[in-house]
C-alpha cells in the first residue's frame, strides 16, 4: 500500500517510446465514448420521433404511393344493336403505342422502325422522328387504338423508349352500313356524329378505379388488392334499323344513283304504326365519280323541296275539311299565269300538257296535277293548309331530335306572299326533310295517326335487363274515313298514275311520286337541260293493312331523259327493296286480290 | 433431471475438509469413533460431497412447452402467409383471366358480327357465283303439300320452340355476369 503512489508516479512519468503501447487512462475515454453514445442515440432518437410525428404523413404517404398502384378501370362503352340483336357498333380490345423520346438513342432509326412496322407514310415518319427528337418531351404517341397482333409485333422489336398500353377502339362490323345513321367517335371514344352522339350519355359508363399495392414485380401483395370504385359499363343500345333492310336500301340505292349518274339518293324505311326506323340511307357520288354510302345522315339532316309528294297534305286536308270529295270535279286549266305583265309574272302549269278539263280530286292526286292541287288549296284557303301541313309534321323537328337534324323550311301563312299562298300546296316554297315527308305519308297510311319517328327503341342496362324505350308520340291529323279515301287514291296512283313502277307482283302499294325542280343559287333553272331534279316516291304496303312506308330519292338523276320523275328514277327502288322488307317482317301478301287489279 | 456438481467445484467443496489448526475442533467426532481406523480413513483419499439440487421439471415444462407453442404459432403465421400468398397469387391470376376472357368474348364478338355482315355475305356469295334476284314471287301451297312435309319433318316441339334464347338474351347473361370485371 505504500508503494503505490511510487508506481503511479513511475508509470506518468514513462516517455513515449515508438511501437509500445501503454493502457494510458481509460476513464476520461470512457467518459467521452459514452457522452458521444448518448449523443448519437439522441440525435438517432430525436431523428426517429420527427420521422413517425412531424414527417410521419408525408412519408407515409411516399411509402404508400411507392407500393400502390391506381389504375382507371375503363368503363365500356355500349353496343349499338340493330333490332335483333345483330352488333351495328361496338368497342373492342386494342392496344396504342407511344414512345418516350427521352429514352430512345437514335430517333430516325426508332422512326423508320416504327413506319415500317406500322406501315407509316414517309411524312408522318418524318413528323414522328421529329416528335421523337424533341427530348423536352416525355410522351408521344405513336399509334393508336391498333390491332392488338400489329402492337405485338411492334413490342417484339423492344425498341429503347417504345411502349404500349391497353385502349379499347370502337367498330362497325358491317363496314360502312348504317353509318350515317350511327355516326362515329373521336379517338377518346367520345360520340361526334350520329347517335353515337345522341345517346353518348347513354353509351358512356362511369370509369372506376382499382387500388393495389404491389411488390417491385408488379405482383399484387396479398391481402391489399381493393376495388374502390368499380367501373359502370355504358348502356346498350337496341335501335330501330334492321341490318338486312338496309343493307338492301344502300345497295338498290347505290345501283340506281350509278345506274342514272344521278348526284346521290336517300331512302328511309318506317314501321307504319310505330315510327320506327327500319332503315336509313343515303348515297353520294364523289369527285372520282364513284358512288358511296354517306357519312353524314342525309334524310335527317338535308331538306328539300318536296314537289308533288306534298299534295298528299294538301288533298287529305281537302277530304278532311269536308270542301271536296275524292269525286268532286274541278275545271282543272293546262296553266295559270300570275302577275302577267309584271316583273313578278310566274307560270304555273302541270306536268301533263292540257287544256283545261274537268277533273275529279281522285284524278288530281292519281295524275299529279298541281292545278288542281292549287283548286282544293283555294278552297281550305292558306292558314287552314298551314295547319294541315304542320299537322303532318312539316316545318318542325321531328322526335327523332337527331343531331343536326333540319327543322325544314315553312313559313308562317302569314308571310306568304304572292304566289307563296298557292305552291305550297305542290311541295314549292316549302322544304322537308326525308323524315318530315315520310312521316307525313305514313300519317295517311297510319289510319290518319302520325306517329312520330324512332331510332332507338330499347335500351339494356348494366345488369343485362332489356329497358324498352318509350313509345313514339301520336296525334290524330285526319279522319280514319278521310285516310281510307286517300289510301285508295294512293293506291290507284300506283295501279295507274304515275307510280306504276312501284308496283310489285301480289302485294297492294299505295303512294305518291314527287319531282321536285331544285333551286340553285336561289334561281330555278328554265331550260329543260339546265333543270336539276329531285326526285321521290312515298308509298306504304300493304295498303290494305299497312305495315311498313318507304320512301325512295333520287338527288339530280338525268335531267333530260324520262327517268327524271319521281315514278321513273325513284320508284323502282321501292319496287326492288320490297320483298327483302317483306322477308325481314315476315309479311304475306293476301292470299286474293293483292296487287293491281288485273285489267 | 438432478443436476450434477460439476467436477472443478470438487476442489472447493473439499476445501474445508483439510486441516487445519482452528478448525480441527470442529470436526464430528462421530464420523470415525474407531481408533483404529482413524489412521485409515485419514490416509484414505478426501470424497466428494454429493448434494440433491433442487428439481427444476416445473419450470423446463413451462418453457419447452411455451416454446412449443410459440413455434406452433410462428409456424401457422409463416403458414397463413403463405396461404394468405397463394390465395392473392390465384385471386391476381383469376382477375387476369377474366380480364382476357372478357376481351375474348369482345373479340369474337366482333368476328362474329362481321361475319354475319351482309356485306361479306353478299360479297361470298357473289364469288361463289350468285346474283341478286331480280324479280320475286309468292307461291300459295297446297294444304296437301304443307300436310305431307308435316308428315315427313314434324312439328317444332313446344319444348324446342320455347328454348330458344335470343341474341339479346344471351348478350343480357354475359353482362350480368361480367359486366366491367377489373
Amino acid at each position: 500500500m505504500v508503494q503505490r503512489p511510487v508506481e503511479r508516479k513511475a508509470v506518468r512519468s514513462r516517455a513515449y517510446v515508438p511501437g509500445v503501447f501503454r493502457a494510458g487512462q481509460p476513464h476520461r475515454r470512457l467518459i467521452a465514448l459514452f457522452v458521444l453514445t448518448v449523443l448519437v442515440f439522441g440525435a438517432v432518437l430525436t431523428r426517429v420521433t420527427i420521422l413517425q410525428t412531424a414527417d410521419a404523413s408525408s412519408y407515409t404517404l411516399a411509402g404508400a404511393h411507392q407500393r400502390t398502384q391506381e389504375t382507371v378501370l375503363r368503363a365500356s362503352r355500349g353496343v349499338i344493336f340493330d333490332r335483333n340483336g345483330d352488333e351495328l357498333a361496338l368497342s373492342v380490345p386494342a392496344t396504342t403505342i407511344f414512345v418516350n423520346p427521352k429514352l430512345v438513342g437514335d430517333p430516325a432509326t426508332t422512326a423508320a422502325a416504327l413506319a415500317t412496322m406500322l406501315q407509316l407514310t414517309p411524312e408522318r415518319q418524318q413528323a414522328l422522328a421529329d416528335a421523337i427528337s424533341n427530348k423536352d418531351k416525355g410522351f408521344v404517341y405513336v399509334a393508336r387504338q391498333i390491332d392488338d397482333k400489329t402492337a405485338s409485333s411492334v413490342m417484339a422489336l423492344k425498341l429503347a423508349g417504345v411502349d404500349s398500353y391497353p385502349e379499347s377502339t370502337r367498330v362497325i362490323p358491317g363496314g360502312d352500313l348504317a353509318r350515317g345513321v350511327i355516326g362515329r367517335t373521336d379517338t377518346d371514344g367520345k360520340g361526334t356524329a350520329g347517335l353515337e352522339q345522341q345517346y353518348d350519355a347513354v353509351l358512356t359508363g362511369a370509369d372506376g378505379e382499382l387500388v393495389r399495392q404491389h411488390d417491385r414485380a408488379g405482383r399484387s401483395i396479398p391481402g391489399s388488392g381493393t376495388v374502390t370504385l368499380p367501373a359502370v359499363p355504358g348502356r346498350d343500345i337496341v335501335s330501330t334499323i334492321d341490318r338486312s333492310i338496309q343493307f338492301t336500301l344502300e345497295q338498290a340505292l347505290l345501283a340506281r344513283a350509278s345506274e342514272l349518274g344521278a348526284r346521290g339518293g336517300t331512302a328511309v324505311v318506317e314501321e307504319t304504326t310505330t315510327g320506327n326506323i327500319l332503315a336509313m340511307a343515303s348515297v353520294r357520288r364523289d369527285d372520282q365519280g364513284v358512288y358511296h354510302v354517306t357519312t353524314a345522315n342525309v334524310g335527317a339532316v338535308d331538306s328539300y323541296e318536296p314537289g308533288s309528294v306534298a299534295k298528299v297534305v294538301t288533298i287529305a286536308a281537302g277530304l278532311n275539311e269536308g270542301v271536296v270529295t275524292p269525286d268532286t270535279t274541278l275545271r282543272v286549266a293546262g296553266k295559270i299565269v300570275y302577275n302577267s305583265g309584271t316583273p313578278w309574272e310566274f307560270t304555273i302549269s302541270d306536268a301533263e300538257v292540257h287544256a283545261t278539263q274537268p277533273m275529279t280530286v281522285h284524278e288530281i292526286l292519281v295524275h299529279s296535277s298541281n292545278i288542281g292541287t292549287i283548286g282544293v288549296s283555294e278552297k281550305i284557303g292558306p292558314e287552314r293548309q298551314y295547319d294541315y301541313m304542320t299537322a303532318f309534321g312539316l316545318g318542325q323537328r321531328s322526335d327523332l331530335n337527331f343531331p343536326g337534324e333540319s327543322k325544314g323550311i315553312l313559313k308562317p301563312w302569314q308571310q306568304w306572299q304572292g304566289t307563296e299562298k298557292v305552291t305550297p300546296a305542290y311541295g314549292y316554297g316549302v322544304a322537308a326533310t326525308a323524315i318530315q315527308l315520310i312521316g307525313a305519308v305514313n300519317t295517311i297510311a297510319n289510319n290518319g295517326v302520325y306517329v312520330s319517328p324512332r331510332l332507338v327503341q330499347a335500351t339494356i342496362d348494366k345488369a343485362g335487363k332489356m329497358q324498352p324505350a318509350a313509345p313514339s308520340a301520336t296525334r290524330v291529323v285526319v279522319t280514319p274515313q278521310t285516310a281510307q279515301e286517300m289510301n285508295l287514291i294512293m293506291r290507284d296512283v300506283v295501279c295507274n298514275g304515275t307510280a306504276t313502277r312501284a308496283q310489285v307482283d301480289g302485294i297492294t302499294v299505295a303512294g305518291k311520286t314527287g319531282t321536285g325542280i331544285k333551286a340553285i343559287g336561289g334561281q330555278y333553272a328554265t331550260v329543260a337541260k339546265d333543270k336539276a331534279y329531285y326526285s321521290s316516291f312515298v308509298g306504304f304496303f300493304p295498303a290494305e293493312a299497312p305495315r311498313v312506308t318507304t320512301l325512295i330519292s333520287i338527288d339530280e338523276p338525268p335531267a333530260g331523259n324520262i327517268d327524271r320523275f319521281g315514278g321513273t328514277a325513284a320508284a323502282p327502288v321501292f319496287q326492288a327493296v320490297v320483298p327483302t322488307i317483306m322477308h325481314q317482317l315476315g309479311i304475306q301478301p293476301p292470299t286474293t286480290n293483292g296487287g293491281c287489279p288485273k285489267k | 433431471m438432478a443436476a450434477v456438481a460439476p467436477l472443478h467445484d470438487q476442489p472447493e467443496r473439499l476445501a474445508p475438509r483439510r486441516s487445519t489448526p482452528g478448525q480441527a475442533d470442529r470436526r464430528p467426532m462421530s464420523r470415525v469413533t474407531d481408533p483404529a481406523l482413524r489412521g485409515a480413513a485419514d490416509r484414505a483419499t478426501p470424497r466428494p460431497v454429493l448434494q440433491v439440487v433442487p428439481r427444476r421439471r416445473r419450470a423446463a415444462s413451462i418453457v419447452a412447452t411455451s416454446s412449443v407453442i410459440l413455434f406452433g404459432l410462428l409456424l401457422g403465421a409463416v403458414a397463413f402467409q403463405t396461404r394468405i400468398a397463394q390465395n392473392q397469387l390465384a385471386l391476381d391470376t383469376t382477375e387476369h383471366a377474366v380480364k382476357d376472357a372478357r376481351a375474348r368474348y369482345d373479340v369474337l364478338r366482333r368476328a362474329r358480327a362481321e361475319l354475319r355482315s351482309p356485306n361479306r355475305l353478299s360479297v361470298e356469295a357473289t364469288r361463289l357465283g350468285m346474283v341478286p334476284a331480280t324479280n320475286s314471287a309468292f307461291m300459295t301451297i297446297s294444304a296437301q303439300t304443307v300436310a305431307r312435309m308435316t308428315a315427313t319433318a314434324g312439328w317444332l316441339t313446344r319444348n324446342v320452340a320455347e328454348n330458344t334464347i335470343s341474341s339479346f338474351d344471351q348478350f343480357g347473361v354475359v353482362k350480368a355476369v361480367a359486366g366491367d370485371a377489373p
